[in-house]
């Protein structure tokens, strides 16, 4: 038998293939250093700044201990961020940009601005280390680029550096011409800068390109080069989803499922496809936790802002025209600003994006957008909705929409070409925007009307507009649940609101938390211990060993008992509690963590009703943060949450107890649909008996 | 001190006992000579791994007539030790370690990231290492049917491997796991200055923590830390080798670290955090001053 | 005897632009063969392996032949003066199905070889085989033998092997098979030899193809690595690879395609075409002239090499079709761009799958995106002229090969699967194919595109799904008899201009009986192999008037071009063909008052102009599919070489009476309809039961014969 093995040559390969990267990615490198260590520029650079007096004048530039080469180094301070603007042939083509840092760590990126430089970055391209250093301590950042006509108008180099470090040594160097499918038609129907149909028809973009407002943009650039051992480097990170990621469902379910894009990591053959198989393989795992997102997240600015929100509901004025989806709840205009809205209105609906369902469609998207909003519960998709005018703005082509008026006609399918109807808007140019939180009215006296909290921990309270004073219905909209030793962040407010209510003897509160971000156990416990009776809620625990699958009911119930017995547990509210006559309606749509936690400690309580149109996002869990230089950060979850029944919570939302869909024919007339139900509950002289359930929330 | 450490620090006594009359004698810290037949495994056995070997010191640099070169040049892995696949901590090589995190793989002191953080060729394996001055934990798992085989590397600033005390805590569920010492393989750092602390645990469900500690003044570096299922050879070897009686002190700094992972429990989300916030201004451009850079920088060849 | 030697184009590429192929190769291949000497005979080199010259040849009976030869001898030897190599030659008898075999003996060791031969007055097909031992655990190899250019004054013609690998150790059978293309009984073969040449390079398993072990010389497929150069003919080098490149690139902008194929397609082929320029290997060179013609994105065009006859490995007996996984959404969600894979039906060592159950990845991607990539290394690529429609990918994922499909058993590592019992979808669970067992028996099933077939009585064979040339016809099962409704399914269109040949006939019959007794018809038309344009025409007459609707030319009219441009040009272009040349729709007996209802999946050439003729014909005509048709809107060419090199491309446009050019525009049904994950794990069949519904509530009034 001469059938060679797989296993034995491809180890070889392997090791051979790491032998001879290493030696390449230096080789690759133009710059290069003599025998005594001096630094040199390439001779055939199209760009060498060694931050020498002059090069780039004004900069921050200073003489610092064994600089790389020359005399100076750029010197950024702590959270320093300097931009230097460069030029490079205008010819599309492909560039190696390096440049040497040291001292601490710092994030480099080509910014690359089109024609229209006020629309913002184009594309952006980020030097990842290569792992070359030097025994003073420099540390090589490289990566090869690529870039089309249109895009070279303007270049910025930009820096920064949380912690502080001296940069030296920045390089670019022309490697030649793009392949033909990068450069494309003459016509510009294919290749980098060409125009494309949306994210549906992105798959016609050259290989590491996607297409953003409608053109095919490189985003390869974003990533470092595939690791030469790739293997190792892939069955890593493969092991850390499988070690670290904790919540017990959503391994079952949602793990298989990450690990299809790892077997696409094996298999690329291009630097886009690799990496972003790893990281749509965490986003695959489907919590609420369990996050990606780039360095392009912070640097690139929507460039078509829509001043629309959308929400879920039940667009009951115009299921003639267009029938509702049997998997998806209706998609509706929730508020509008006055301009850049389509014309659109409050009770619109939003039928199909680019022939899908706008839902499907933003699902879909989990392929390409790496800060797509995850949800651990696997039946409500109240982030993406709320996402949709950004995911709409970068990857859509048209929309199909139905335009009902206040008198509740509905006109029939309306087909919207983004191209025409939106056109980007250049950065500075003032429109009137508006936040987006779940909730189509406010209701509070001193509630932003553009639904823009002031800040992220902004509390807004008082008495419920639209309610007689003697009725003493009080009113809470905030999003925030973070505090950190139960005074700072929302804490102290939290507070303050709780002895207002008590000092005014307050008859009801209605909480309007429709887009809780969660924070911590601390924020919530201010209201449980004012609002519910003492009792115990849940355990939280950490992910124990490696490959723990979820336990039998059994085995929950011991660990919730032995969690008890380590003082685990969450208990929640307090004896006698001062605000149990208070009647409370809780309002939900889009909350996660400790803001599913919220509900979870009011659930059940006599004198509390949860209104949602359905459960929230269903993350019992905490998580953790890995970031490669920025570049490439994901986000697991790494826990559960047990309850006496030995069940446990990740990925199951709590459930309202009144569920209410906002109606398209309430929102045509500008009217709150889970708003007013639950101010019509509050006011209800004798509030019916409350329910007496205390299973676990499903 | 919690009950917890206190048991800990007695099953730590008991196992020591079988290696030395001399440490139930000594009350406070005294170093334990490594007991007959545990001696410190072959360096070839913890030596770096193929990843951390990818490490080279290159040609471009030094030889014979050129005198004394300002730098030598080296290359490193630059996602660190990634033959460690099964690594059970989080991020055993620092390599995927941010400031902006607010909770990463390793704890120091109170913070949820670290605090203290080096990058550059002083780090034993990748680019980025951590600095204790503070102690450190790293979160990790255990596994269900076989001991832990935990192995650090340590770079002190006295030349001395006797001033750090790293355990491998148990601080889960199942309160069947001790705190486990992970003893220094030799009283002197390697040629490079590394001190290499290696040990096998026996197996438990509780969850592990990797703790390390320093008891001595000054800065270290640490770096390429593995907590992994042990084979079968290495788990014959779960006695902890040249351990020590952990001191009042230490007990209590153990007992700390357990405050932090309990502290740090559940969830924790929208801490304000300055790194985040410049960055986000800097992305709109506030904050960040724009050079041009000189037309002599362009299209053209070194100086 | 004397004997002049030249080099001279060869094949019967060269009428076709292809002669300076043969010359290209004159450079090539023959530094180790022998040579002549000043007589023009013939001698071997001296180091030759091993040489033949046929005075009695070593005759050798493979263990495959076809037992109908077993017995037979096709070739005589026969002494002639003019023999290239002594005195004797063989001549073939020109029994091309029972080929002559003629051993070579290797030595031991592992070593490289290149093998000639000659011949005259005739084509041969020839190759060398290397045949192991069967527990070598080798694979048989078979090496192509094509023109090197050398040829002498008396028509003598040399053909050469690219270098093949032998390992002589495990003591294989190496022989030429040999016979006679040209049937005309006159081929004569002399001076077979074998000299070593290239590098030795070992049988390799590898995992799917991306697996690295194979290089880039090789292609993994069915768990193998395959030598890529022993399918090819060798590199044609210098300048004549030069102008055979440019006269391939001529050929194309010559004749190639219509309007969006010329304007879209063209250019990136062409730029692939131009890589081969730079080409080092035969197998560079061949298979970047194979993707270039693949790049022409058209689903008349393609190339073909024996670089997929080898041996099978593993069995996935299904078949999958686009559709929507409604059940598994929440699992699993619907890509921007592409459909859900489905499986539509099974047969056995279907890996357990059943109808209804999803494939979700092939090695980790989309399963059409995973097909689309396979452009640059699958020689038996298809794709729709409409850049829109990805039918024919995913008809080819399963099925077997021998139906063009097996794609996933070629070339995959892995599978992602999502099986849905009785609705209730399990976890996606991933499926190495290395681990698919070889057949345990069993008819392999054929991918149409049905579900599930609908006749009261007969139909096709639901357990093999094999409709091929048949035309099956009946009443729909589930209707009553006064409901009258039809139904017909078949695949082909090949009316072959003969009015009453098979197809013709059966359709003429069939359009007479409805308008004399249905009061609905289903037409089931899902794997559309197209045909000739009488027989669609033909069915028209069922449902309109007779009218003239487009103009179909043989092949390009006017050589580079890419017209029309406008309407006008269209309608300019439209009016100066000949009557012959137009699609004639329709006759005046029609019926239209029957409700015609077309199901469309996969369809192509003949198959587009059947619904394009049935398309607004009248209220009365529905066409349910879940996207446009391949757009097909031309004819071809074809072009063959030694070797079992073929290709062949698209030719011409078809334009409508407005003036609107048709290729690369399938025709977009009336009701997209998707196959449902709901439906099929039910046994349902989602386009049938829409157009029955349609047809049903659209009867023709009872009693109303025609």
């Amino acid at each position: 038998m001469r059938l060679r093995s797989r296993a034995l040559v491809s180890s070889a390969l392997a090791t051979a293939a790491l032998a001879s990267a290493i030696t390449t990615s230096v080789a690759a490198l133009a710059s290069d250093f003599a025998e005594d260590g001096q630094f040199g520029f390439d001779a055939e650079a199209v760009v060498a700044i060694g931050f020498e007096p002059g090069d780039v004048p004004d900069a921050p530039t200073q003489p610092v201990e064994s600089p790389l080469e020359g005399e100076e180094a750029l010197v950024l301070e702590p959270f320093g961020s300097v931009g230097v603007l460069i030029e490079l042939p205008a010819e599309p083509q492909r560039i190696h940009a390096s440049v040497w840092i040291r001292g601490g760590e710092a994030a480099a990126a080509l910014s690359f601005y089109g024609a229209d430089p006020a629309m913002g970055i184009d594309t952006l391209a980020q030097l990842f280390p290569t792992g070359r250093m030097t025994s003073d301590g420099w540390i090589e950042l490289a990566n090869d680029v690529r870039y089309d006509a249109d895009s070279a108008a303007v270049i910025q180099v930009t820096f920064f550096s949380s912690g502080g470090c001296e940069i030296d040594g920045l390089e670019v160097r022309a490697m030649g011409p793009l392949a033909p499918e990068e450069l494309g038609d003459a016509d510009g129907t294919s290749g980098l800068g060409a125009s494309c149909e949306g994210a549906a028809d992105g798959s016609d973009c050259p290989v590491g390109a996607a297409c953003l407002y409608g053109t095919c943009r490189d985003v390869a650039g974003r990533v470092p080069p595939i690791p030469p051992n790739r293997d190792e480097v892939t069955d890593y990170l493969a092991a850390r989803l499988r070690i670290i990621f904790g919540p017990f469902e959503n391994r079952e379910i949602d793990l298989p499922i990450a690990e299809i894009a790892i077997e696409r990591m094996r298999n690329a053959t291009d630097s886009w496809t690799y990496w972003n198989a790893f990281m749509l393989a965490v986003r695959r795992l489907h919590d609420g936790h369990t996050t990606t997102n780039s360095l392009s997240d912070f640097y690139l600015r929507n460039q078509r802002p829509i001043a629309l929100c959308f929400i879920e509901g039940d667009g009951d004025l115009s299921h003639e025209v267009a029938p509702a989806d049997p998997s998806y709840l209706d998609v509706l205009v929730s508020h509008a600003g006055t301009d850049r809205n389509m014309g659109l209105r409050q009770g619109d609906r939003l039928v199909r994006v680019d022939g899908q369902h706008p839902i499907a469609w933003a699902r879909s998207l989990i392929e390409i957008h790496w800060s797509l909003s995850p949800t651990s519960n696997h039946v409500t998709y109240a982030e993406l909705a709320e996402q949709l005018r950004g995911l709409i703005a970068r990857y859509a082509h048209t929309l199909e929409v139905v335009r009902c008026d206040a008198a509740g006609e509905c006109g029939e399918v309306e087909v919207v070409d983004l191209d025409e109807a939106l056109p980007r808007l250049p950065d500075g140019v003032p429109f009137d925007g508006i936040a987006c939180d779940n909730r189509p009215l406010r209701h509070l006296e001193d509630s932003p009307p553009n639904h823009a909290a002031e800040a992220g921990d902004s509390v807004y309270g008082g008495l419920v507009l639209g309610s007689d004073p003697e009725e003493k219905i009080y009113g809470l909209e905030w999003e925030s649940l973070y505090s950190g030793d139960g005074s700072d962040g929302v804490g102290s407010a939290l507070r303050s609101w709780v002895d207002t209510w008590e000092e005014e003897d307050a008859a009801a509160v209605i909480l309007d938390h429709r887009s809780g971000n969660g924070g911590t156990l601390l924020a919530p416990a201010i209201l449980w211990d004012y609002f519910v009776e003492r009792r115990e809620s849940d355990a939280y625990v950490d992910r124990q060993r490696v490959f723990d699958e979820r336990p039998t009911l059994a085995e929950g119930q011991a660990i919730f008992d032995a969690a008890r017995s380590l003082g685990l547990m969450n208990v929640v509210g307090s004896t006698a509690p001062r605000g149990a006559d208070v009647k409370v309606a809780l309002l939900l749509t889009r909350d996660v963590s400790a803001s599913d936690w919220l509900p979870l400690g009011f659930k059940g309580s006599p004198n509390v009703r949860i209104f949602a149109p359905f459960q929230t996002n269903g993350a019992f869990s905490t998580r953790y943060q890995l970031s490669y230089w920025l570049g490439m950060t994901y986000v697991l979850a790494s826990g559960d949450t047990f309850v006496a029944s030995g069940e446990t919570l990740n990925g199951h939302g709590v459930e309202p107890d009144i569920v209410v869909l906002p109606r398209q024919s309430d929102l045509s007339q500008g009217r709150d649909s889970v708003f007013e139900a639950a101010l019509a509950w509050v006011r209800e002289p004798e509030p019916e008996r409350a329910p007496s359930r205390k299973e676990t929330p499903r | 001190m919690s009950s917890r450490s206190l048991v800990n620090a007695g099953l730590v006594a008991v196992s020591l006992s079988s290696l030395s009359f001399g440490v139930i004698a000594c009350g406070d810290e005294e170093q334990v000579a490594p007991a007959s037949g545990g001696g410190a495994p072959s360096s070839a056995s913890v030596g770096p791994t193929s990843s951390a070997a990818s490490t080279s010191t290159s040609s471009g640099a030094g030889g014979e007539g050129a005198g004394t070169p300002i730098r030598t040049i080296l290359q490193r892995d630059p996602f660190g030790n990634v033959a460690e696949t099964q690594n059970l901590l989080w991020d055993g090589d620092f390599e995927w370690e941010s400031a902006f995190a607010d909770q990463y793989g390793w704890f120091q002191g109170q913070s949820a990231n670290l605090t203290l953080r080096h990058l550059g060729p002083d780090c034993r394996s990748g680019l980025k290492c951590a600095v204790l001055g503070p102690d450190i934990i790293g979160l990790a798992v255990s596994s269900a049917d076989r001991g832990l085989y935990v192995s650090a590397w340590i770079r002190p600033s006295d030349g001395s491997c006797e001033g750090f005390r790293l355990f491998l805590l148990s601080e889960g569920i199942y309160s069947d796991g001790i705190d486990f010492p992970i003893p220094a393989a030799a009283a002197a750092p390697d040629d490079a200055g590394w001190c290499h602390f290696e040990a096998t645990a026996p197996q438990r469900d509780d969850k592990s923590y990797l703790f390390i500690s320093s008891t001595v003044d000054g800065e270290a570096l640490v770096d390429d830390a593995v907590v992994r299922e042990a084979t079968d050879g290495e788990e014959q070897r779960v006695e902890p080798r040249g351990a020590w009686v952990p001191s009042a002190d230490v007990i209590e700094r153990v007992d700390a670290a357990r405050q932090t992972i309990r502290r740090w429990r559940g969830p924790h989300e929208g801490a304000p955090h300055p790194g985040r916030d410049a960055m986000q201004r800097a992305s709109r451009g506030d904050g960040r001053v724009l050079y041009e850079a000189s037309p002599r920088t362009m299209a053209r060849g070194a100086r | 005897m004397s004997r002049t030697i030249r080099r001279t184009a060869s094949g019967r590429g060269s009428a076709l632009g292809l002669g300076l192929l043969g010359a290209a190769l004159a450079l090539t291949a023959t530094a180790r063969a022998g040579d002549f000497d000043e007589s023009g005979r013939y001698l071997p080199a001296s180091g030759a392996i091993a040489f033949e010259d046929f005075a009695a040849p070593t005759t050798f009976v493979p263990e495959d032949l076809d037992p109908a030869c077993v017995g037979q001898v096709h070739y005589v030897v026969q002494a002639t003066a003019d023999a290239l190599s002594g005195a004797e030659v063989i001549v073939l008898d020109g029994a091309r199905d029972c080929p002559a075999s003629f051993a070579l003996e290797v030595p031991a060791g592992d070593r490289s070889y290149q093998a000639t031969v000659w011949l005259r007055h005739g084509v041969l097909n020839g190759e060398i085989v290397v045949d192991y031992p069967e527990d070598s655990g080798l694979q048989d190899i078979s090496v192509r033998m094509a023109p090197t250019g050398r040829a002498t004054s008396d028509g003598w013609v040399e053909l050469s092997t690219n270098s093949l690998s032998v390992e002589g150790d495990l003591d294989p059978d190496v022989y030429l098979r040999a016979s006679d293309a040209s049937d005309d009984g006159r081929l004569e073969v002399d001076a077979l030899e074998l000299v070593e040449e290239g590098s030795f390079s070992l049988q390799s398993t590898c995992d799917g193809l991306s697996d690295p072990i194979c290089g880039s010389e090789a292609v993994c497929i069915y768990g193998m690595c395959r030598e890529g150069r022993y399918a090819v003919p060798p590199l044609p080098e210098g300048e004549l690879r030069e102008q055979m490149v440019e006269s391939i690139r001529a050929r194309l902008e010559m004749f190639f395609g219509g309007r969006k194929t010329r304007l879209e397609d063209l250019p990136r082929a062409l730029e692939e075409l131009d890589r081969t320029l730079d080409a080092t290997t035969p197998w560079q060179f061949w298979n970047g002239f194979g993707t270039a013609i693949r790049r022409l994105h058209d689903w008349h065009t393609s190339a073909s090499s024996s670089v997929l006859a080898v041996p099978l490995r593993g069995r996935l007996n299904a078949c999958f079709i686009e559709g929507d996984a409604d059940l598994s959404h929440g699992l699993f969600p619907r890509d921007t761009r592409y459909a859900d894979i489905l499986v539509s039906h099974v047969g056995p060592d279907a890996a357990g799958l059943s109808s209804g159950d999803r494939l979700v990845a092939v090695d980790g991607q989309h399963p059409i995106a995973w097909a689309r990539q396979l452009v640059e290394i699958d020689w038996g690529y298809r794709v729709a002229t409409d850049a829109d429609s990805f039918a024919d990918f995913a008809e080819a994922l399963g099925g077997p090969p021998w139906a063009g499909g097996s794609l996933i058993l070629k070339y995959a590592s892995s599978i992602t699967v999502v099986r849905c019992p009785g609705g209730d979808c399990e976890p996606v669970e991933t499926i190495a194919v290395a681990d698919l067992a070889p057949t345990q028996g069993g008819a392999d099933v054929a991918c149409d595109n049905r579900p599930s077939y609908h006749f009261e009585e007969g139909g096709p064979d639901p357990a093999t799904h094999y409709v091929f040339e048949d035309i099956f016809r009946g009443r729909i099962a589930g209707t009553s008899q006064d409901e009258a409704v039809f139904g017909m399914v078949w695949d082909t269109l090949y009316g072959g201009g003969d009015p009453n040949g098979q197809v013709n006939g059966a359709l003429r019959e069939a359009v007479d009986e409805w308008k004399a007794g249905a009061r609905g018809v289903i037409l089931d038309h899902r794997a559309g192999n197209g045909g000739t344009i009488d027989a669609p025409e033909y069915l028209t007459q069922l449902v309109r008037d007779q009218r003239d609707i487009a103009v179909l030319p043989s092949g390009i009219a006017t050589a580079g071009s890419s017209a029309p441009a406008t309407a006008e040009e269209g309608i300019e272009l439209y009016s100066s063909y000949p009557t012959s040349a137009r699609f004639r729709v329709g006759a005046s007996g029609h019926d239209p008052e029957l409700p015609v209802a077309v199901i469309l999946h996969r369809d192509g050439s003949a198959s587009d102009y059947f619904p394009f003729g049935m398309k607004g014909a009248s209220p009365n005509v529905r066409l349910f599919a879940p996207h446009s048709t391949a757009g097909a809107f031309s004819t071809f060419i074809q072009f063959n070489y030694w070797g079992g090199l073929r290709f062949q491309f698209a030719s011409g446009e078809t334009i409508t009476d407005e003036g609107e050019p048709l290729i690369g525009q399938g025709v977009l049904p009336d009701e997209i309809v998707e196959q449902k994950q709901s439906d099929l794990v039910q046994g349902k069949d989602s386009l049938h039961e829409a157009a029955l519904a349609w047809v049903r509530e659209n009867l023709k009034p009872a009693g109303d014969p025609r």
